[in-house]
């Protein structure tokens, strides 16, 4: 048995451990192994026509998370509008029914693993877990209906992060910059701080950073 | 020292003083949902779900990814459907809230589902020492 499946036999038996208590690491457990043998799953059929193991293990480290999920919230609404208004023939719309399953399950599946590890203040119940492992049971057997179709394969293939990608993702959300540390600051001229910067003649006020404005201006109401 | 030599373009934008014109000046995107939240909330509230839904409750933030979101939590009845039909009830309620709501395209926020069921809820809000 694959790895993809042996994960996700560990997840169900994880979800199930303590039925009657919230047994926080068991439930947490069993969300992020669910997500990673739906992560396993696709970058292992991704990677399997290339022949050499080593190149295949190479190539499967390629793989991200945030593209995978942007690439399947893309296909999630592609095929979403594909269905409306007329949705297509069979056995086209079997196949795109079962890739939105998986696609849509994969981005749904991401976020609840991130909670599972991370956020601490969430509280989980048996059912409810067993109800977020069962989407991605299912969406197994949907990848297991199309795997070898065209559709799949161009799924997996849109799944590694490229130049291209990289560049529209920066475009369609511009980071703010970040705003400067004091590791920044203490690369410039700091005697301003000592001096009083408003009392340097020449001093132009839009060539320091933020931060040291700020702090200029909450210095100046203290009265320091 | 008053404002003009102490010059912060928060404080500036909020009492009216002059623009900033140190900022970049990248154009910041806000969903939808989080700039109209009252009509998003609105949007929301008059969806018909089957009975067995006891309530529907959404929140907006941000996903792992920080990409602005809503995530719905769904409280089901207990024993609301047979155990075997329960993936395919959940299901038909999200794609449900997705077809009419469409919170990505026309609200900005991509969509989250949680659902849990009435009891599972009550033992929630349960203080941990009980």
């Amino acid at each position: 048995m694959a790895y993809a499946d042996d994960l996700l036999r560990y997840a169900r038996q994880m979800a199930e451990q303590y039925p009657n208590e919230a047994h926080q690491p068991s439930l947490r457990r069993a969300l992020s192994s669910a997500y990673y043998a739906l992560f396993h799953l696709l970058i292992c059929d991704a990677v399997a026509n290339c022949a050499d193991p080593g190149f295949r293990a190479a190539l499967a480290r390629m793989f991200d998370h945030g593209p995978m999920k942007n690439v399947c919230e893309n296909s999630v609404e592609r095929i979403k509008n594909l269905f409306h208004p007329n949705p297509p023939g069979e056995p086209e719309r079997t196949i795109q029914y079962h890739l939105h399953n998986v696609a849509d399950t994969f981005s749904q599946a991401q976020q609840n693993r991130n909670d599972a590890d991370y956020n601490l203040l969430k509280e989980w119940q048996p059912d409810q877990v067993s109800l977020l492992v069962e989407p991605i049971e299912d969406a197994f057997k949907s990848w297991y209906v199309i795997r070898d179709d065209q559709a799949a394969q161009d799924f997996l293939i849109s799944m590694p992060p490229t130049r291209e990608k990289k560049q529209a993702d920066r475009g369609a959300s511009p980071k703010q910059k970040p705003r400067p540390t004091l590791a920044d600051l203490h690369e410039r001229d700091l005697s301003c701080f000592h001096t009083g910067v408003h009392k340097i003649p020449g001093f132009d006020a839009d060539r320091l950073p933020d931060a040291l404005r700020d702090l200029q201006l909450h210095r100046s109401r203290r009265g320091t | 020292m008053g404002p003009e030599s102490g010059y912060s373009p928060h404080l500036s934008a909020l009492s009216g003083g002059r623009p900033s014109i140190t900022r970049d000046n990248e154009v910041m995107y806000i969903a939808k949902a989080f700039a109209q939240q009252a009509q998003f909330f609105g949007a929301v509230s008059p969806l018909s779900l089957p009975p067995r839904v006891v309530s529907l409750t959404p929140t907006l933030g941000t996903d792992w990814n920080g990409n602005e979101a809503v995530f719905f939590q769904v409280v089901l009845a207990d024993n609301a459907v047979p155990r075997t039909q329960l993936l395919a009830f959940t299901k038909q309620i999200s794609q449900s809230i997705v077809s009419r709501l469409n919170p990505n395209e026309e609200w900005g926020v991509w969509p989250y589902f949680d659902f849990i069921t009435q009891s599972e809820q009550a033992r929630m809000k349960q203080p941990t020492w009980a």
